[in-house]
Parts: C-alpha cells; structure tokens; sequence
C-alpha cells in the first residue's frame, strides 16, 4: 500500500490536533491540549481507486514557546496550513511557515483551511482577503473540526494532488 | 541480574537501546523494556522506521549524523505514536556513535514530560489570553521593549530565572531580555518571587505570590503565578488583579454588613422575645434563633431538621389543626395561640419565605405578659363573678359600689338570666359581712304552705311533719346576707311576716313564742314589675317600699351587645377545661350573629349556646355549624329588626327550647348507637365524661352498654 506522509502546519491552538482527530477519528472535543513535539495517526483511503495509508503529522503549532523543525517535514507528501478563522494573525504564521517549507524542501501539494468555521461570526478575515487566497496549486477551505466541514476534502485533495504529482 | 551489566542497565533505566546493522535493519540490545517489547514487532532484525512512522523521517537525520560520525547525541524530541499494541505513548529517540556502532535509543516519555506539557499549555493559555484581551501587544507596543514598570500591564508573562532576572515572552518577537525583577518590582516581592522559583522548579509545583504596585493611578494589585519550565527556569503569568481584590474586599465588606445585620437582627429578635423559625420546602425546621430555643424551652439542635407542627404540638389532632391553619390565605391566617410546655402562652406567626414561598419563616411571640396584662384588663372588666365593659354595667358596678358599705335592703331588678344573683353576690363581697354567709332563696320555688317555716324557722311539733326544732333561712344567713330571689313570686302571707322581720330585726319560728335577734343584710331581686303588682294586690306595698330602699337595675344582654365577646369567651373558657378541647374562639361569623341576636334568656342563654358549640366543636374555633338549630334559622334570616328585638318576650331559656333541643339530640344519639353511651358520646363528637355530666344535667337516664 502506498503512504502518504501529510503534514499539518499552523500558529498554536488553531485546531491542528482537532482536524486530525476529526479526519482519523470522526470526534471532536472543546477542550485544548497543546501539542509538544509530534503526534502521529494513521488513516487509510481511498483516491481515484486506490487505497493510500496516509500517515497524518500533527505538528507542535509555533509560537514564542517552541519553534517548527523543518526537519521533521521530510519526506512528507503535502501539506495542511491551518489558521484559526477568528485569529488574523495565525493566518500570517500559516503563510509564513508555508513559504519557509517551500525554502526548506521545495513546493509540495498543499491546502490552507480557515479554521473554526462554526464560530464564523468571529471570523475576522475579509472576503476580499481569503478571494486573494485562492489558487490552483493552494485551495483555501473553510473548515470546522465541530462539524467536521471541509476536513475530508481537505486531505483527500492533497493526498490526491501528492498522488497525481508522483505519477 | 543473570546477564552482564552493559546489557542490563539501559532496561533498569527503562530504556530500549538497538544497533543498526548494514542492512538497515535493527538488533535490539536484550532484555528491552516491557512497554518496547509490547510495542515493536518480534520479527528479527527489526525494521524500526516501519515499526514508528516518526522514526522513519527521524534515522533520515540520523544516517546523515552517523554518517558524519558528529559527536554527541541527536534528539529527536519528543513524539507521539501508537506502537504494534496499539497504545499510543511518547517517546524520544536519540541517536549516537558510539564503539563504530550506529546506536538509537527509544526513551518512553512519562511524568516529567507530562509536567512539560502542563506548563506549556498554561503558558500557551496565557499567551493566548493576552492575545484575546488585546492588552498584552498594546501595552508593550506603547511603552516600547524596555519601557517599565511591567505593572501597568494586565496580564504578562515572563521566564523567570532562579536569580530573579526574566525575560519577557512578547508575541511575536522572541523572548526579550533579560531584566531584572528588582528594577520595578517592590523588594518584598522579588524576595518572594526568588524564593517560589526555587520551589517551583524543584518541587515542580506551581507557586502563588501577590504584590502591590503604586501607580500613577494609584496601588494595584497583582497577582504571580510561578509554572516549572525547566529544571531552573519558570513562568511567571503576572495579572494585574485589582478589580478582582476589589471585587472582593466590597464582597467581605458586603458580608461584615450581613453578618452584622443578621447579628443585630438576631439580638433584636433576642430582646424582643421573637422567636425566629426558618422552615425549608418540606417544612422542617432549617434554622431556629436563641430566642426559639429559649422561648421553646428546648435545645437549638434538637429543633433542626423536625417538621415544624411536631414542634409546637403533641397530639396529632392539634397538629392537624396548625396544618389546617397554617393553610389558610395569609390574609386569614392570623396568629395562632399556644401554650408551651413551660406554661408560656405564645402566638405563632407563619409567612412565606420572600425568597423563595415553598419555604416558610415561623414567629414565635411569647405573650406571657401580655396575658397577664389582658387578664388584668379582663378582671377590669369584671365585678366579681360579673362580666361586663360596657358603659351601662359600669352604672350597675357604682351602684353596687355605693351601696355595698350600707345595710340597707337593695332591690334588684332585670330580666331573667342577667346575672341578678351575681350582682347581690358582689354586693355581699364587698360589704362589710363578707366574711358572713351569703343564703340565696329563690322565692318561687318555695310552696306556700312550706316558705314561713323554710324562712323563718320552726319548733319541733310545730305542725305536721316537723319532728324537730328546724333554724329557717334567716337564721342560716345570720352575721350575713340573705338574698331572696323573686321576691314578687313570694306568697302575701308571708310577705306580712317578712315585713314583720325587717322592721323589728328579729324572727319567730313558727310554734315559738320567743323572738330571736337577726343581724342580717336582706338583698331582694325579682323580674317582675312590683309597681304593677302592689297596684294588682298582689304584693304589699309597705313591703315594696321597704325592700326599695336602694335599687339595682341589670340590664339585659341586648343592650349591652358589646360585652357578649367577652362573655362568650369567659364561658368558652369555662367549656374548654370541661370539654378537654384546644377551644381558641370563636368564627367571625359567629361573633356576627351573637351581636344581632335578641338573647331572649340573657346570659344564662349566652352561656347554654356556647356550652353547645363547645361540645359540637370539631375544630379549635367554634363555627356556626357548631350553634344550636334556633341559631342556624337566624343566620339564614334576614337582620332582625332593632326594634323588634327590644321587644322580645322575656321567656326562659328552656321555653326558647334550648335544652329541649339538646336533649333530643342526646336521646337520638343514644338511640342510633343502640344504647352505647360511649359509641353516643362519640356520635357526638364528645368525651364521655362530658356526655354523662350532661344526660345528668338534662335529666335522661341512659340505657346500660
């Protein structure tokens, strides 16, 4: 069977642990437990027929606290840039650590999801901004771990983009 | 330990240590820990990188490191990861070079880990709550990275070092510093902080210290909570907690005021003997004041927690008569009196909780004294046995007082059943003969041909029957009164006689010849109108005019309608000694109907209608259901006429079929119990000994049980 390493990156406390477990556990709990270092979950699917384990890389958000180790993006398929819809600034951090994965290890398959949709009337970004966010290459998702809208495509479009790129 | 030390020990150390061998795989160093021999495959050699996905990016950095044969350890840091048994630990690897041997060693992460974590997320929580709130990024924005004091900040958070240098956690900058805690902070608190840094990353405890700040504001409070962070550094979450202390101090001084209050509350009800009983929604006794155990003559404790009728009451059906009150609207309610086992009289007092109505609050009066004081008022309204307040018993009361002293004959004059006999029994307490005897006659009950010797005395053989020497009336009352009774209905023989006696002071028994000396006081009373008699033959007027001499007018209950309450209560009082029943009163009703009825007989009426109502009484008030028939017709009959009622016939109770009533009630509770006196008396909702005093009374005769 075919792995598939994804990566999820983001400021902390933007939902990155919530989505995984959403994604590979179908739950979701209100209560915050911050991230040290690297949880790991496995998921298999299904994209365009074929069955793909993907191995699901919850990484440590980055703040003043702890820094992202480019390294441990090696060998990853895609990633998932996650920002908090009800905090601007995560959406900068989710860029920022975007663009130093691509210096790091060069572009690869990736989807930035605003986060918390189910508390949108805190949102705080414009649509105007998230239009500007649009690309081919980068689908911006608005997702909510509650609900669990946007998750499952959320991954199945990376993990089928990353397939397509290998083939 | 059976194999060489080297192998043993990273197991005791709970460590799981493999070498790599050439073809990429791994040889575990045996014995390997529990938790790793659970968690990795037992095909040999191990394919680590397939075993934890982690480790399968983490030995791309550790072929580089062993390949560059660096010196040191590589850290992986830490990860998470379910393992062959599918429980999901933390773990770090490290990888070394070590004797030319490519060397990962597994460490499980456990409690210190767990401790990081803690620490991280508060801080994170802490960061994020500045974020929230906005302060923490305005307020170093405008004072700038080294602006001070850090005070005027609402929330910070700082790493603190053991000496008391930190450095401030500003987001998004890195951490900035270090500087110094003493340059803004008051010395005490820099002490304490140095000291609880110790503690807190040695103990890996979270530690508290409070300090204050003088502002140009003025004093703020602040609050710093110490989080280990590592094994000399911790973080210090600064909230300046100002409102909050506030908030509090006017809470405790909100609660000094209640409690003084309640103090003062509670030594008000002390003083004015106010007992205070506080029931809560299953009417249990929630809270009792001193005043209640004092009054109640019980322990405060052993009040607590019992329903609330148990408490004021023994029996069950005077507990069923508190629910019943206590049931009643409010605005009906009123007090309900008791008498406390001490003998106090107390008044109960319910209201509603106006906090919440299922509960209730209970006051408890003790009205001891004012008792005392009613009964003194009470016997103000008496003379004697006489009871009255009224303003025309006030008249009759002046004229006994006037003519008590005197010897002279008093003539009193009212309707039947005014209380004629009780007036001429004050006028003897209060002569001066009172130590004498007091002889009452009632002239129409003596025969004729019996009333001289009844009155005056007779010798032996003086006539048919007389079989010894026999002291008459007069004789009896010596040094005393002597009170004749309807004395219109007094036979004109003897009418000649007793002028005779009253005018020379001496009698004569019949068949003596020899008078004898009397020194008696004669009182005299009749219903009749004498003037009408003298003028119809019927009484000698030389008699009137003698017996005349001073006289007393008892007015009849109908005018004086405003002493019936308190005639009506004396014998209600009377009643409930003889009935054994908890009688308080009568209904308003009631009250209502004795006021508008004409009392035909007077007060021995008053008196045989309570006496009725008492023993029908099913409750601790006495109703118009409880009123003898005559009395039910004339609630349902239009007010009477004031002045048909002034001219109601002066008739004898019996003859308003009082008693006739009562005794036919009686035989038809015999009857329907088939002669079982005692199923009779409770068919009658009386006890037995009060059902037999009053067959006695009315002359029946019952059958045997």
């Amino acid at each position: 069977m075919i792995l598939q390493k994804i990566c999820l990156l983001g400021a902390t406390a933007v939902g990155k642990t919530s989505l995984v477990r959403r994604f590979v556990q179908g739950i979701f709990s209100d209560r915050y437990l911050t991230t040290v270092g690297v949880r790991i979950d496995k998921r298999e699917v299904e994209i365009e027929g074929e069955r793909i384990q993907l191995v699901v890389w919850d990484l440590s958000g980055e703040d003043e606290f702890a820094q992202l180790q480019m390294r441990y993006l090696r060998g990853s398929a895609g990633w998932i840039l996650v920002a908090d819809g009800t905090r601007p600034e995560t959406l900068d951090k989710a860029l920022e650590l975007h663009q130093r994965a691509v210096d790091a290890l060069g572009d690869r398959p990736a989807a930035l999801l605003l986060n918390k949709a189910d508390l949108v009337d805190q949102w705080r970004f414009s649509d105007e901004r998230i239009a500007k966010l649009q690309s081919a290459e980068r689908p911006v998702l608005r997702s909510s771990a509650k609900t669990g809208a946007s998750v499952e495509e959320a991954f199945a479009s990376v993990a089928a983009a990353a397939r397509s790129r290998l083939r | 330990m059976n194999g060489p030390l080297s192998a043993a020990l990273p197991a005791a150390l709970d460590l799981a240590v493999f070498v790599e061998r050439d073809d990429a795989g791994f040889d575990a160093l045996e014995p390997l820990p529990a938790w790793a021999g659970a968690a990795l495959p037992l095909e040999r050699p191990l394919r680590l990188g397939a075993c934890f996905l982690f480790l399968d990016t983490f030995l791309l950095d550790a072929a580089d490191f062993w390949a560059e044969r660096r010196p040191g350890v590589l850290r992986s840091g830490p990860w998470t990861e379910a393992g062959r048994d599918g429980v999901e630990q933390t773990f770090e690897a490290l990888a070394l070079f070590h004797a030319d041997r490519r060397v990962l060693i597994l460490e499980r992460l456990g409690e210190e880990f767990q401790q990081l974590q803690q620490s991280l997320q508060t801080a994170r929580e802490a960061a994020l709550h500045a974020q929230r709130i906005g302060l923490l990024a305005v307020a170093l924005g405008a004072r700038g990275v080294n602006a001070r004091p850090l005070g005027t900040v609402a929330e910070t958070v700082l790493l603190l070092e053991p000496g008391g240098d930190y450095r401030e956690l500003v987001e998004p900058r890195p951490p900035e510093g270090p500087y110094r805690l003493a340059d803004w902070l008051p010395a005490a608190a820099v002490s304490a902080l140095r000291e609880r840094i110790g503690t807190c990353v040695r103990q890996r405890r979270s530690q508290q210290v409070s300090y204050t700040l003088e502002t140009p504001e003025g004093p703020r409070a602040f609050e710093a909570r110490l989080l280990p962070f590592n094994d000399d550094q911790a973080l210090a979450v600064l909230r300046d907690v100002t409102q909050r202390v506030e908030a509090e101090q006017e809470l405790e001084r909100r609660a000094q005021r209640l409690r003084r209050l309640e103090d003062d509350l509670a030594l008000l009800l002390d003083e004015l003997d106010v007992g205070a009983i506080v029931l809560d929604e299953e009417g249990r006794c929630a809270f009792a004041s001193q005043a209640a155990g004092r009054i109640l003559a019980a322990p405060i404790e052993a009040l607590r927690a019992r329903p609330w009728p148990e408490i004021f009451a023994e029996s069950p059906v005077e507990r069923r008569e508190l629910l019943a009150w206590a049931k009643r609207p409010a605005a009906q309610r009123g007090r309900s009196p008791l008498l406390s086992p001490a003998g106090l009289h107390l008044e109960l007092d319910l209201r509603e909780d106006p906090r919440n109505p299922a509960r209730g609050l209970l006051f408890l009066y003790d009205v001891t004294e004012v008792q005392a004081l009613r009964r003194r008022l009470d016997e103000t309204a008496r003379f004697g046995e006489i009871v009255g307040a009224s303003p025309v018993m006030g008249d009759v009361y002046r004229l006994i007082e006037d003519f008590a002293p005197m010897p002279t004959t008093v003539l009193i004059e009212g309707e039947t059943g005014v209380g004629k006999e009780l007036a001429a029994r004050a006028l003897h307490q209060r002569s001066p003969r009172h130590a004498g005897p007091f002889v009452a006659v009632n002239c129409a009950g003596l025969p004729e041909s019996l009333a001289a010797g009844q009155l005056f005395g007779h010798k032996r053989g003086a006539f048919t029957g007389a079989i010894q020497d026999q002291r008459g009336l007069f004789e009896a009352a010596n040094g005393g009164t002597l009170f004749l009774d309807e004395i219109g209905d007094l036979p004109p023989a003897v009418q000649t006689t007793l002028l005779r006696v009253i005018q020379e002071r001496e009698i004569l028994r019949l068949g003596e010849t020899t008078p004898r000396k009397i020194d008696v006081r004669l009182l005299t009373a009749t219903h009749r109108n004498l003037e009408t008699e003298v003028r119809e033959g019927r009484f000698r007027s030389d008699l009137l005019y003698r017996i005349r001499v001073a006289r007393i007018r008892v007015p009849p209950l109908r005018e004086r309608v405003g002493d019936i309450p308190l005639l009506a209560a004396k014998f209600l009082q009377e009643f409930r000694g003889l009935t054994g029943k908890p009688l308080r009163g009568f209904s308003n009703e009631v009250l209502r109907l004795f006021a508008a009825h004409s009392w035909p007989g007077n007060v021995r009426e008053l008196r045989s209608v309570v006496e009725y109502g008492a023993i029908r009484a099913r409750t601790a008030e006495v109703g118009l259901a409880d009123l003898p028939p005559e009395m039910h017709a004339e609630a349902a009959a239009p007010a009477p006429d004031p002045s048909r009622v002034q001219a109601a016939p002066d008739l004898p109770l019996a003859a308003a079929g009082g008693d006739g009533d009562e005794s036919e009630r009686y035989r038809g509770a015999i009857e329907r119990a088939g002669g079982n006196r005692t199923k009779a008396a409770r068919l009658l909702g009386i006890s037995r000994a009060t059902f037999y005093r009053r067959l006695a009374q009315l002359g029946i005769e019952p059958q045997q049980d």
